[in-house]
């Protein structure tokens, strides 16, 4: 357990970590970048690289935490009374993964050109792609509230 | 009359962090003119880094209060 636990710490840090980056720096940034002409370094070196680690331990990070519950995974996800708060922070973990790879990642690769799009396509990309970050910042607040109240208590 | 409005459109704007700014600027002699125009351009909170956040917050308060009062009870 001891294991699952420190693999799912590690690479639920550099989830967050990298959403929080995305949402609190590089949105800023890039307008700022676009105005000066700079954007293609941020989304071709370094945007590319960020969402390869952010996605990818987004999975580590729901996997490890499937595998540390054990027992209690199912009787966490159907929020039974001794497993309710870590299972509200399962369940919201679990939808932030579904944003990460069925809205994020895909909108992702028509904004940065890895899948072709129209102009028009991936101005729709970007506003679907924005909310569904900012969405998972938004659920990461009570995803952290309920994963540390699920061991510690309230 | 003036110093009225302009107190008003001050505590929208704490109450809502996704206040249109646009509308504060035009001319406002009706205050029911100017709610209906408010109502029309509102804003998504998520837009706002600050939005989101106490969208957050307020997220966590309430499913704090329904775990609480609706399962944790049970146990």
């Amino acid at each position: 357990m001891g294991i699952f636990r420190w693999v799912h710490f590690m690479a639920g840090i550099m989830w967050i970590g990298l959403l929080y980056y995305f949402n609190f720096v590089q949105v800023a940034a890039l307008k700022n970048a676009a105005a000066d002409g700079t954007a293609a370094g941020i989304t071709k070196h370094v945007a590319p690289r960020a969402l390869l680690f952010f996605r990818w331990s987004a999975v580590v990070t729901w996997v490890a935490g499937a595998a540390l519950l054990g027992p209690r995974f199912v009787p966490a996800f159907t929020l039974q009374p001794d497993a309710a708060l870590i299972g509200i922070g399962a369940w919201l973990g679990t939808i932030m993964l579904f944003n990460v790879w069925v809205l994020i990642w895909p909108n992702q690769k028509k904004i940065l050109g890895m899948t072709p799009a129209s102009d028009d396509e991936k101005s729709k990309a970007r506003r679907v792609a924005f909310l569904a970050s900012r969405t998972n910042t938004m659920l990461s607040i009570p995803m952290l509230f309920f994963m540390g109240a699920g061991v510690h208590g309230f | 009359m003036r110093r009225c409005c302009l107190r008003s459109r001050d505590i929208l704007k704490i109450l809502a962090p996704a206040y249109p700014t646009k509308s504060v600027n035009n001319s406002l002699n009706d205050f029911a003119e100017q709610f209906q125009m408010e109502e029309r351009t509102m804003k998504n909170p998520l837009d706002s880094l600050w939005g989101t956040v106490i969208a957050g917050l307020v997220l966590t308060v309430v499913l704090y209060v329904f775990a609480n009062n609706f399962l944790l009870i049970a146990g």
